[in-house]
């Protein structure tokens, strides 16, 4: 890997941030995702660097167009992640940043499995410091329970990748399809990262317990490092068309109920990576554009969403919907921004999402798979229910809550006003993105049919807010937290344990004691006739050398005279 | 006469042989401890040189074929050296001299002065019957050589210190006696058989013989005078006593060479002269030996793990690691023979250190009684490092010599799919660790105790304060023993390569040409 | 809630549904080229976004009563239960003279 390579740079500064005083920090923050940029297209499309390592053939770089679409977003997202975290002064949460950003970009350059591998890991490792910087009692646990479960998906890779290696005698990483057990294994240590259904607890515990700055960045890379493995390796794969509406359904339910809006956001993150997925899975240059090109912008505006987020938390230290309302007030341009991500994630026009979202419900319809279609429109009004029109109406809008903060602090507005203005320009001039994504793109968003359905579903979705609001149906937030899958590691496993663990030490002493006794016997009886002076040890008598002597030649006499 | 015997150099095997037995006598003669432990040192460091001249040459060239006097066989007695017999030959000089450097010190204090040079000629006695079984090439050749070495040995046994050498070394008597008329009486039947003595022209004439039933006798007699001789279990009886009341010199020269030597002749018997498709084929050899060897390294493993005397302990643990050899003889396939090769010259330095750890104890702490040996490390760190690093190559630990041979008779038993015995070995490598372990958790973590110890051990010397580190002339042989213990584990692929080629030489069976005809 | 009619998102209702009227008119006009089994529905959109929203509505008043739990379920010091530590925070009421401005207003 030359000195040059993007993830190398990061890492780079990573170590020299350790000797940096803290305003150097903040800028060496800023420019690495520059000067990440730069090394990223100073790579001729298409370069594929290969290193012998020990008999393996690693790849380091791979500038193919689907890894440049992922490396180039999650550069520009760093740099906005560092502006908007120019304020912070935790050593430890800027140099995991570093590392972080780094690794992801490093997966997604990888050509093989092994460097994959080491990546994947690093940014589990990295990452979590983005919670333990919080540096409560509770963002540690979470941290913990985070880093345990995001090693899990490494340990799930290694396999995986030492079972294929074995099959098939390739570290190569490209299409594997779920076709062996290794590949299984490496599919599902995919999953975890990608917040697969029932595997997906680990995201909406641990992006809420990140640092203000932190979550911005934990919701940019992990997550999409992991579509990206999926489209590298699983492309194609029917099962991930289901997986992914599944996803994007119960995501919905999920963020509707909550009432950290940062949470909210996480199980929104859900439902959007199922979006991806379902495009992944359906396996069409058009599907993978549409994911690829859906990860882009939700990159965009996930981020800009969980920042206004983070600037209302850092301006008022909550970020739960029954304390806030009415911030508009006194925090109008948070507000716009928090308005043009909402925009932008429900695919209004001119926004964003309305020219990457629909890649992949079309690519959907034309290749029949209609139940994913449903499930992906649903889901898309189901955005509207628990982001789009609920967090800013709530915060911003609505009932008022008293709260007066002032306006977001200089570096924090310029960050959202750029993501802000990104989604906008991407959603007017799509041209760009368009020419970023690994296939050709022949496809317009801009159709009349196109706006006519989609204002159309915003317009009815809005209706039934204000009808809903207007007959009091909608459920009041109060302070409260909603159970997931995590209950079964948190809860019912910590419960069930003493007595798993008290019948297992039963059986286990009943066994040892079986083992010990059984040994005993056995060493009283060896001792008997193996101690000093004990018919074994002793030293014989000439008489019975002399019979022993006698009878071994008598056995061999007969059996060779037979 | 061949090209080789025309200069002198092409005399070195008669050399191998003749410098030894001439110092025998000239030790009697000079009556002197000193001058007499001088002059078998050279004699035997100059067979040290010889044999590796010997080895140098049958690398590279066909196996040596030497008629001593000029006298051509069958008249003569020939000397056949292949690199199995240079290898035995290296082995025996070798360990020799590295035990005559510390034999002088640990000597000194067992034997009285005046009786000390007796002792060096029956040490210059042995290795010239050791050296003469493993070079000649006559079948009654080996049986005089084979009573010269035996001689000698019953006379170093019964120099030991107490009055139980005495009886250990009459026992041993009777019973190497009981072995050397089975190998005379199995030689004579085949001379019967076959009107020669020559192995050549035996493993020429053998399978043509009219007589095959006194063929059979012969090998039957044979087999089982080799197995008393080589101390393969059950018939290793002799062998606790003898290595447990010898002088300790003694014991580490003859734990590494003589039952080795008559292993020797175990696989030139039944490999070279008799075939393997004779001995393996339609004889099972290995129906008897492979259930001796299994028996022996597990039964001996256990029973060295309850033994309280370190020598006694290494006796029984000699006797187990000769099964892992006979083990991998009985295989009778490249594999396993290059592995008992392997473990005959790795386990003959690896016990000889031992045996030299153990001497080094007993000098300065007067017992080897393993329960008093508690925290003795703090006064003789070497000696029990030396022990702990000797005790790691038994065991088998890799980089050690013990882990290539050990590793090389898995693999061969592995290829004939015995997986059981497999099992078995690396059972028995587990109590090897267990009868190692107690002796070292003794000597470097056991503290106090010792007094109690020592005097329930009825030991006479007692409690150990003055106990302190051995002398040099002890360390250094020691110690260089350990350095070339490692370097066999580190460079296991030479002793494996010349290990193998001796075992290709004697699958092949002995080159059958007339002496002297070889243009 | 709906004892309180002032709210500012009643002011919206009547232009959305004005521009509800004029997207169902403009749905029969204009072909939107239905692919999918069902989409050629007239009106097909607005029915199944007022559906799908009434429903994820009414779904989620049931489960939050059914995973609803306090903040300290899993634990006093667990992190739902925790305020965001203060020295990452910079809490500052926005100037009174602008707040009192706006609320005027």
């Amino acid at each position: 890997m030359s000195l040059f390579a993007p993830p190398a740079i990061y890492l780079v500064a990573a170590l020299i941030c350790c000797f940096l005083p803290r305003r150097g920090r903040a800028v060496l923050l800023l420019a690495v995702p520059v000067a990440g940029l730069v090394s990223i297209f100073s790579y001729a499309p298409g370069v594929h660097e290969v290193v012998q390592v020990l008999g393996f053939e690693l790849s380091f770089v791979r500038m193919d167009g689907m890894a440049r679409t992922f490396a180039v977003i999650f550069s520009i997202a760093a740099a906005l992640a560092a502006l908007y975290a120019f304020h912070v002064h935790d050593r430890l949460e800027q140099i995991g940043t570093l590392v972080y950003a780094g690794s992801a970009i490093g997966a997604v350059l990888a050509g093989d499995l092994i460097t994959l591998f080491l990546w994947w890991e690093a940014t589990a490792l990295a990452s979590v410091f983005l919670m333990w910087a919080r540096r409560t009692t509770g963002a540690m646990a979470t941290g913990m329970r985070y880093l345990i479960i995001q090693v899990l998906s490494g340990v799930l890779l290694l396999t995986g990748l030492l079972l294929h290696y074995y099959d098939t005698g390739s570290i190569a990483f490209d299409q594997l399809g779920v076709v062996s057990p290794g590949t299984a294994f490496i599919f599902v240590a995919f999953g975890i990262k990608c917040a697969f259904p029932l595997l997906h607890n680990w995201l909406a515990d641990a992006y809420p317990a990140g640092t203000i700055t932190g979550t911005v960045v934990l919701s940019i890379f992990t997550t999409k490092m992991a579509v990206y493995a999926l489209a590298r390796g699983y492309a194609g794969t029917e099962m991930l068309i289901w997986i992914g509406s599944v996803m994007a359904l119960s995501a919905t339910f999920l963020a509707v109920i909550q009432n950290d809006l940062r949470r909210t956001l996480s199980y929104s993150l859900i439902g959007q990576l199922g979006f991806m997925v379902v495009g992944v899975g359906i396996g069409s240059e058009l599907a993978l554009n549409g994911a690829m090109a859906h990860a882009f912008c939700s990159v965009l505006y996930q981020g800009l969403l969980f920042m206004c987020m983070g600037t209302v938390l850092y301006r008022t230290g909550t970020s739960k919907a029954s304390e806030l309302g009415g911030l508009a007030r006194t925090m109008p341009i948070t507000a716009a921004c928090c308005l043009v991500g909402a925009a932008s994630i429900s695919a209004v026009p001119l926004f964003s999402g309305f020219v990457s979202k629909s890649l992949t419900l079309s690519a959907a319809a034309y290749d029949g798979h209609y139940f994913a279609w449903y499930a992906l429109l649903i889901a898309s009004i189901g955005v509207l229910c628990h982001t789009a029109i609920r967090i800013p109406y709530t915060v911003f809008f609505g009932e008022d809550s008293g709260k007066r903060p002032a306006e977001a602090p200089v570096h924090m507005r310029a960050a959202m006003i750029v993501t802000a203005a990104l989604c906008v320009v991407i959603g007017v001039y799509p041209a760009p993105l368009y020419a970023l994504l690994p296939f050709e793109v022949d496809y317009s968003s801009y159709t009349v049919a196109h706006l006519l359905t989609q204002l159309q579903m915003l317009a009815f979705a809005g209706l039934s807010y204000i009808w809903l609001m207007r007959r009091g149906l909608l459920t009041a937030d109060k302070d409260v937290m909603f159970l997931d899958t995590d209950i079964v590691y948190r809860r019912w496993l910590p419960a069930a344990l003493p007595a798993v663990s008290s019948s297992i030490t039963a059986v286990w002493h009943a066994f040892q004691n079986l083992c010990l006794g059984a040994l005993s016997f056995a060493y009283q009886r060896v001792e008997k006739v193996a101690a000093p002076g004990a018919i074994l040890a002793q030293g014989w008598s000439v008489g019975t050398m002399m019979f022993v002597v006698i009878v071994v030649m008598a056995v061999l006499l007969f059996a060779n005279l037979l | 006469m061949s090209e080789l015997s025309v200069s002198t150099a092409g005399q070195i095997p008669a050399l191998q042989i003749i410098v030894p037995m001439l110092a025998a006598p000239l030790c009697v003669l000079v009556r002197n401890a000193r001058a007499s432990w001088l002059i078998a040192l050279a004699a035997s460091g100059v067979s040290t040189v010889t044999a590796w001249l010997l080895v140098l040459h049958v690398g590279e060239h066909e196996p040596i074929r030497y008629a001593l006097g000029g006298w051509l066989p069958p008249t003569g007695i020939e000397y056949y050296i292949d690199t199995l017999n240079a290898t035995m030959l290296l082995l025996v000089s070798g360990i020799s001299t590295v035990a005559l450097v510390y034999a002088r010190e640990s000597i000194a204090s067992s034997i009285s002065s005046d009786r000390q040079y007796l002792f060096y000629t029956s040490w210059l006695l042995c290795i010239t019957g050791l050296m003469g079984i493993a070079i000649t090439g006559d079948a009654f050749n080996v049986f005089v050589f084979l009573e010269i070495s035996s001689i000698a040995t019953y006379s170093l046994i019964a120099f030991g210190k107490d009055r139980q050498a005495l009886i250990a070394s009459f026992r041993y008597v009777v019973m190497g006696s009981v072995g050397a008329s089975f190998i005379l009486l199995g030689i004579g039947f085949l001379y019967a058989a076959t009107g020669t003595l020559n192995m050549v022209d035996l493993a020429a004439r053998i399978p043509v013989t009219e007589s095959p039933r006194a063929v059979l006798v012969a090998f039957s007699f044979l087999t089982i005078g080799l197995m008393i001789k080589a101390a393969i279990f059950p018939l290793h009886a002799w062998l606790a006593d003898a290595y447990h009341r010898a002088p300790i010199a003694a014991t580490a020269f003859l734990a590494g060479t003589a039952t080795k030597v008559s292993l020797y002749v175990l696989m030139r018997f039944f490999y070279s002269m008799f075939g393997v498709d004779y001995s393996f084929g339609s004889l099972f050899l290995n129906w008897v030996l492979l259930p001796a060897a299994v028996g022996g390294f597990v039964i001996m493993s256990l029973v060295a793990v309850f033994q309280t005397d370190l020598r006694r302990m290494l006796a029984f643990s000699s006797v187990a690691q000769i099964g892992y050899i006979v083990a991998g003889i009985a295989l009778a396939t490249q594999a396993g023979l290059t592995a008992g090769i392997v473990h005959i010259v790795n386990h003959g330095v690896i016990k000889a250190a031992l045996f030299m750890a153990v001497g080094c104890i007993l000098l300065r702490a007067g017992h080897v009684h393993r329960p008093s040996l508690d925290s003795l490390y703090r006064r003789m760190p070497f000696t029990c490092t030396a022990f702990l690093l000797a005790g790691f190559g038994l065991v088998g630990i890799p980089l050690t010599a013990g882990f290539v041979s050990k590793f090389q008779l898995i693999q061969a038993l592995l290829e004939r799919g015995l997986w059981p015995i497999v099992v078995l070995v690396l059972a028995s490598s587990l109590l090897a660790v267990v009868y190692v372990g107690r002796v070292i958790e003794i000597m470097l973590f056991r503290e106090g105790r010792s007094s109690e110890g020592a005097a329930s051990g009825g030991v006479e010397h007692g409690h150990s304060t003055g106990i302190h580190e051995a002398p040099l002339t002890m360390l250094v042989p020691m110690y260089a023993l350990l350095a070339l213990m490692f370097w066999i584990g580190i460079n296991g692929e030479v002793t494996l390569d010349l290990a193998g080629e001796a075992a290709r030489q004697l699958l092949e069976g002995m080159r059958v040409l007339t002496p002297g005809g070889v243009s | 809630m709906a004892d309180m009619p002032t709210k500012p998102i009643d002011k919206l209702f009547k232009p959305v549904l004005i521009a509800c009227g004029v997207l169902l008119l403009l749905d029969l006009v204009i072909d939107r080229h239905p692919k999918v089994p069902g989409e050629a529905l007239p009106f097909f959109y607005a029915i199944i976004a007022m559906a799908t929203f009434v429903g994820v509505i009414f779904a989620c008043r049931w489960l939050h009563d059914v995973l609803q739990r306090p903040t300290d379920f899993y634990g006093a010091d667990a992190v739902d239960a925790e305020e965001y530590p203060q020295d990452g925070l910079d809490r500052v009421d926005a100037a009174p003279a602008s707040a009192s401005r706006r609320q005027d207003s």
